[in-house]
């Protein structure tokens, strides 16, 4: 996996040499990224990308592949075969993790405690149990380098990233350090539940083995 | 309840531990953007402007037109813009970072780029000191000319373009850059 820290103190090697020639061009504004909030992702178009905002920086994702939508649709039945509402839990495949005007996150899973209503707000939710990403090729990066420290700032207990290349899932307890990796079962106590919630991988990943092997050319009809 | 939240912010070397995966990982003053492989729209109408652009330039020799580039700045930003010209008076060994006059810088918009190259790139472009920047738009069958300190202009018949310290001017038919694109039911597929 990537190294979670950039590393901000790196003596650089290169330094910047003027130009070779006196620049008729303004050089040295300060670059800025837009900063958006929630209210103006409603402005944004309704075609199948995932905006998303993370202390006001945009985060642009494709929609999900079938791979993708096949592991987010296991993990949902494996949990919620156990998490009834009974059980003091409910688990969306839609969920917001809204924090303030700048920050909205949309995990493929997302675990909340019971208490909760259909009149409740995204945005009213502080205590999130679970969220789980499933990583894909371009979503892959925001997930482990932004969207994981994220939620975990925000508070939510802990975080799932679904590796369907290695086969593993990197699990983010708050407050640990680094994850651990699990390829085989993968148990989470929840809380208030006094057994752990068990889920094989091997379900969850099944038919992924070999999934990079490049599929014949489809000959002309 | 949770600390503040904190963007990790990259330098351009941390762009090497990224994986060459076919996404095109990207750095405005440290913040990540990354987009997926453009799709073959992207590429022909890049390949058409690309021709054109040749075509006009090359006898010259005036201007070096680049397809896979780098535009750099300190070691927290570095932008691959779809098409780049720059003059020729680099010397072609010339590190990407080490040039510093853009002429021009070209965007062809995909689904997954559209927002990152109207609102972030096309500016950022700008401040560095990039001459203009055409955002290339297949499926409105536009392109949005920015130049510095102007209102963006969209063009949808005839783009006009006067290189610097030029008189010659290049006249680019957007019908020609866009044939065979009536067919707009591929654009949902992409």
């Amino acid at each position: 996996m990537m190294p979670m820290e950039a590393p901000f103190s790196r003596i650089i090697g290169d330094a910047e040499l003027p130009p070779l020639t006196p620049s008729p061009h303004i050089m040295g504004m300060p670059l800025s990224v837009p900063r958006y909030s929630v209210d103006d992702l409603d402005h944004f178009p309704d075609d199948g990308w995932k905006y998303e905002l993370v202390d006001g920086v945009l985060l642009m994702t494709p929609g999900p592949g079938v791979p993708h939508e096949f592991v987010v649709e296991r993990l949902y039945r494996a949990l919620a075969t156990e998490l009834s509402p009974d059980a003091g839990a409910r688990i969306f495949t839609r969920g917001s993790v809204q924090f303030g005007k700048f920050t909205r996150m949309e995990p493929d899973l997302l675990v909340i405690p019971g208490h909760y209503t259909p009149k409740s707000f995204w945005d009213d939710m502080r205590d999130w149990w679970l969220a789980v990403e499933v990583l894909s090729p371009s979503g892959r990066a925001y997930d482990m380098e932004i969207k994981r420290p994220a939620y975990l700032a925000l508070g939510v207990a802990e975080v799932w990233l679904v590796d369907t290349v290695a086969l593993a899932v990197q699990v983010w307890k708050s407050g640990a350090e680094i994850p651990e990796t699990v390829t085989e079962t993968l148990r989470w106590r929840p809380p208030g539940m006094d057994r752990d919630l068990v889920i094989d991988l091997a379900e969850v990943f099944q038919d992924f083995t070999d999934f990079d092997e490049p599929s014949p050319p489809t000959p002309p009809a | 309840m949770g600390m503040p939240l904190t963007i990790p912010r990259y330098t351009i070397e941390d762009l090497a531990r990224f994986p060459d995966d076919g996404q095109r990982y990207e750095l405005v003053e440290g913040m990540l953007i990354v987009t997926p492989a453009p799709g073959m729209v992207h590429e022909v109408v890049i390949h058409r402007l690309e021709m054109a652009l040749g075509n006009f330039l090359d006898p010259a020799g005036s201007a070096y037109i680049v397809g896979r580039s780098e535009i750099e700045k300190g070691v927290r930003t570095h932008l691959e813009p779809d098409l780049l010209v720059i003059p020729s008076r680099y010397r072609l060994d010339t590190p990407w970072k080490r040039v510093g006059e853009w002429w021009l810088a070209v965007e062809v918009f995909s689904r997954s780029s559209v927002i990152y190259d109207r609102e972030i790139k096309a500016g950022v472009y700008l401040k560095l000191g990039v001459a203009e920047v055409w955002l290339v738009d297949p499926r409105e069958e536009t392109i949005e000319v920015r130049r510095r300190g102007e209102e963006p202009r969209t063009v949808s018949d005839v783009l006009r373009w006067t290189p610097p310290n030029s008189e010659r001017e290049l006249s680019i038919s957007l019908n020609d850059l866009f044939r065979d694109f009536l067919d707009r039911d591929f654009f949902d597929e992409e």
